[in-house]
């Protein structure tokens, strides 16, 4: 018993199953963050004062609190993760087996770099004793900036197995193999798409 | 899985049993990929929550029935900590309601009329071999399980259960003990669960349909789980975000839904402040509102198949019951707000919600009058099915009109919060989504085992159940129109007010114990059904749409159908007066391509 | 590169949809450059220390921007088919009742001591001490 369409498009539709599932699945996760954001937007409207107190003085700018070259630095290698990410599928695409294997390895370190960045980050407010219970603005630093790293996790273990075990597929079914790139790469471009929104609103206003 | 597909369809029945040679036990039937054994998983499953539940609920009737009396036999088991000496603590009273209510909802019914039918149903009427992605169906499932364990669990930790109601309100869930995290985590399960199992079935629908299969010849059934899928998928995930931001408020003492000032017990909490609990409220009905029709719209679309099928003609209105079903899946975005009606909501927005619940009522009451119609001049038969379907009708239509009063700010700044609205909402899911399910159950048992029920047991089963069910239900109302708070430990009887009305509180329990009774021959239907029921034709109800007419009973172990089928026309061409009133199978070429392909 | 892969028997590649990948390639490599050009002005702007309100539009307007890049030629949303742009745009309808009814309903409540007040996410002085503590959800 065959499954139809996993690797070719339904004529009607145009896409092959996976395609259109990650899509809903995306959908859902923008409704995950979206949740988030309107929170974030509902309390802050209600907040006297952006950031506000912490640790008896004043901030009304959140780069007064949070370390913003750091966070360039990680919003640089996030997108750079998606280029390469996008240009192993390319590889793919063009057969090119081997420049795919380099572009992924790439993708995964780029997502690990991140993380380390972000561990920094977290150490030196937890050095200073700001903790998600100090105010409402680091509590929501702190969720949001974290659900999105558990995200970036998720991203680099799909990536890693894509990599390493899941790429034997490329022998055996290579298209099959190629469509399971471009949905990973299709997760992986979400979770750099909510960063962009997540620096500027979280880091610099 | 390569079987051996030849031979007639009987012989193909039989066969599903012989193949264990090639898989174990454990792939067979536990952790299956088959979205028929994972059908039936569900179903088992949520049948044996929503037991569960009804047990609870059983515990707190005796309470408020007689509040304070010891409940004699097994009053005793539940230990010091909850009953001692068999009276029911006024802590155990609050965890058996909050988890009543989760576990019918989230654990009974969604994974019953989802999980079950729509995972057994849907490949089957769309001509699919499986579900899109049976790994993930699998995956589903088993986190529909591990929520539920988890959610049990929470029974046994210090201080039990989470006691703040299905709803979780802050401040109060926030300073709830330990059974709180629990249920917070069993619900991201479940979460989990249902978003899986949500694109699952939207792929299925639109990728797997079969040659010919266009969207205006789904049956009525299939429309439904898509719908549903649709606000499974987008209206759940901010429940989540909130449950991750109560999970923080608890472990990580953050404020997002804790104000500044707060005093517990004549304490100052020591808090950061500044967070919101309307907020949360805000966050659990964009989800819950959606909930409530994830919980009625299945029920509906089991009932416009049994109906059309019994009453031997197309269903009337088919195009503008599903408009208004796409429609009503579109609105049920937009109304959550009227359950805050009391929380100090402005005006205007007060008015944009009153708005939108009255415009959403229109197509459900298109969709059920369209059903009424379609009985009009019926040669109507009465099977089993039939009776639940029928019983389903106008216990929806007071479920539903009662709701009326309470999505206008006047009335429900009365009714709120009183056995009003328990009345209302049970009478839509439990004599309403109730029924339809039990119906499903009669009709598709054949499908599933190629055996029939039995129909005089089906037949006590029904009048059972629907004379008890309206005898808990209605009185409800009664109490709630007299003030009678819902959540109440004593039932009311602190209230010089309530005291008119609180005779019903016994009727209304034992009607609950008598319910129980009605469902014996429910159990023993099913179990004795399963080896001596009657043997089933294929198309057990000489039904149009294709998991009967064209699959054997039970259907192909992997695969389903023989031959994967054609679609030439709509799902209910019963009686048609294009051939000489003949029923038309969807899948059964018109005259002429037989004539020239054969 | 496209020789080799032309010359290996077991790499069937069409030279025409080669190209067109090359193609997206550079495309590819234009977007990392403007994304990376948008990251650094909306850092810049964001010293600029503007008023809140202009802050906020600038950024929302930079982020959008760079999420549509991204969306368009990284998902290659640009070429989608019909099935998932009706998808998205369910959910973004979605998305912005929730948005657009939440903040209406922050602003539209009884007994909220600010209902009449300026909205304070767009208020130029932020700092006034006079509001410290006044607002309880
Ligand atoms: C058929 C037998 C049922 C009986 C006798 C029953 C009875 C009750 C009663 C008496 C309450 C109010 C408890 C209180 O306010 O203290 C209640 C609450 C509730 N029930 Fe049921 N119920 C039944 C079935 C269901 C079903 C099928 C659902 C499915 C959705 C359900 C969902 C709920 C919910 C959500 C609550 C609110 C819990 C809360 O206050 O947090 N019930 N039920
Ligand atoms: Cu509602």
């Amino acid at each position: 018993m065959q499954i139809p369409y996993t690797t070719t498009a339904r004529p009607d539709t145009g896409v092959y199953n996976a395609k259109l599932g990650v899509w809903f699945f995306l959908a859902s996760e923008v409704m995950l963050f979206g949740g988030l954001f309107s929170s974030y937007i509902f309390l802050r409207i209600g907040a006297p004062v952006w950031p506000g107190e912490l640790g008896g003085e004043m901030y009304v700018r959140a780069h007064d609190i949070l370390n913003v070259p750091l966070a360039t630095l990680n919003t640089m290698v996030l997108i750079a993760s998606s280029v390469t990410m996008v240009m192993s599928w390319a590889s793919l695409m063009m057969k090119r087996f081997d420049r795919y294997r380099l572009y992924m390895g790439a993708t995964v370190a780029f997502g690990f770099v991140f993380l380390i960045i972000k561990a920094f980050e977290y150490g030196s407010k937890f050095e200073h004793g700001l903790f998600p219970s100090e105010s409402n603005f680091l509590a929501i630093y702190f969720t949001m900036t974290g659900l999105h790293a558990l995200h970036v996790i998720g991203g680099i273990i799909v990536n890693a197995y894509f990599l390493g075990p899941g790429a034997k597929m490329w022998k055996t079914n290579p298209q099959q193999f190629t469509n399971r790139i471009e949905v990973a790469g299709l997760y992986w471009h979400f979770v750099d798409l909510v960063w962009i929104f997540l620096f500027p609103t979280i880091y610099l206003l | 899985m390569a079987h051996e597909a030849s031979g007639t369809t009987h012989e193909v029945a039989h066969e599903v049993h012989d193949d264990h040679h090639e898989q174990s036990f454990w792939r067979k039937y536990v952790f299956s990929t088959d979205h028929k054994v994972i059908g039936i998983q569900y179903g088992l499953t949520s049948l044996a929550f929503l037991f569960f539940g009804f047990c609870l609920v059983m515990l707190m009737r005796w309470q408020l029935a007689y509040p304070g009396e010891p409940l004699p036999l097994i009053g005793q088991l539940f230990g010091d900590e909850r009953m001692p000496g068999g009276t029911m603590l006024p802590e155990f009273y609050n965890q058996l309601g909050a988890m009543h209510g989760t576990i019918m909802v989230f654990l009974g019914i969604v994974p019953l009329a989802v999980g079950a039918f729509g995972n057994y149903v849907v490949p089957l009427q769309i001509g699919a071999p499986d579900m899109a992605f049976p790994k993930l169906n699998m995956a589903s499932y088993w986190f529909f399980f591990l929520g539920g364990v988890v959610m049990l669990s929470s029974f046994f930790v210090p201080a039990g259960a989470a006691k703040a109601g299905w709803t979780s309100y802050p401040p109060l869930a926030n300073i709830e003990t330990m059974g709180q995290t629990i249920w917070l985590f069993g619900m991201v399960f479940l979460i989990t669960s249902s978003l899986l199992g949500a694109l699952n079935f939207l792929v299925t629908i639109i990728q797997l349909r079969a040659d010919g299969l266009t969207f205006f010849r789904l049956p009525f059934f299939v429309w439904v789980q898509f719908v549903t899928a649709l606000l499974l998928l987008l209206a759940f995930p901010p429940l989540e975000a909130a449950a991750v931001l109560q999970i923080m408020d608890r472990l990580a003492d953050t404020s997002f839904f804790m104000p500044s000032g707060l005093v517990v017990s004549g304490e100052p909490l020591d808090i950061a402040g500044g967070g919101s609990p309307i907020l949360w409220q805000h966050l659990f009905w964009f989800l819950a509102h959606p909930e409530v029709y994830v919980l009625i719209l299945p029920a509906m679309g089991i009932v416009a198949e049994i109906i059309a099928n019994n009453t031997r003609k197309p269903l009337w209105g088919y195009r503008l019951m599903v408009y208004s079903l796409l429609f009503l899946g579109f609105m049920s975005f937009i109304v959550w707000a009227h359950h805050m009606f009391i929380t100090g909501m402005g005006t205007n927005l007060s008015a944009f919600f009153q708005v939108t619940t009255m415009i959403i009522s229109i197509p459900s009451v298109i969709i059920l009058s369209a059903l009424f119609i379609s009985l009009w001049g019926g040669s109507i038969r009465f099977t089993t099915p039939m009776l639940f379907a029928l019983g389903f009708l106008p216990m929806f239509g007071i479920g539903g009109l009662t709701g009326l009063p309470l999505g206008l700010a006047p009335p429900d700044v009365h009714l709120h919060d009183t056995y009003y609205v328990i009345g209302h909402f049970h009478y839509v899911v439990a004599p309403g989504t109730i029924l339809a399910l039990f119906g499903g159950i009669y009709y598709w048992f054949p499908k599933m085992t190629g055996r029939m029920m039995n129909d005089m047991l089906g037949k006590i089963h029904f009048w059972g159940t629907l004379i008890f069910m309206n005898g808990i239900f209605f009185p409800m109302f009664i109490q709630g129109m007299a003030g009678v708070s819902r959540r109440l430990y004593d039932g009311g009887q602190i209230y010089e007010h309530a005291q008119g009305v609180l005779w019903l509180n016994e009727v209304m329990s034992i009607s609950a114990w008598l319910l129980a009774l009605a469902q014996i021959p429910f159990i023993i239907n099913l179990l004795i059904s399963l080896k001596k029921g009657k043997e089933a034709k294929d198309n057990a109800w000489d039904a149009t749409t294709i998991e009967w007419a064209a699959a054997p009973s039970p259907p192909v172990g992997h695969g389903n159908f023989v031959t994967l089928p054609r679609v030439y026309r709509g799902p209910y061409e019963y009686s048609s007066p294009e051939a000489e009133d003949h029923d038309l199978p969807q899948h059964v070429p018109p005259k002429q391509l037989v004539a020239e392909g054969a | 590169m496209n020789e080799a892969a032309l010359t290996d028997p077991a790499v069937h590649v069409d030279a025409a949809h080669a190209e067109e990948i090359k193609k997206h390639v550079r495309v590819y490599l234009i977007v990392f450059g403007a994304l990376a050009v948008l990251t650094v002005v909306t850092v810049a702007v964001a010293y600029l220390n503007l008023p809140i309100v202009a802050a906020v539009i600038v950024a929302l307007i930079i982020a959008s921007v760079k999420a549509g890049l991204v969306a368009a030629y990284f998902m290659h949303l640009v070429s989608e088919k019909k099935v998932i742009y009706w998808t998205l745009g369910l959910t973004a309808a979605f998305l912005a009742a929730m948005f657009i009814i939440f903040i209406a309903a922050y602003y539209d409540q009884d007994g909220n001591p600010d209902a009449e007040a300026v909205p304070r996410i767009l208020d130029v002085e932020l700092f006034e001490p006079e509001w410290e503590g006044r607002f309880v959800a």
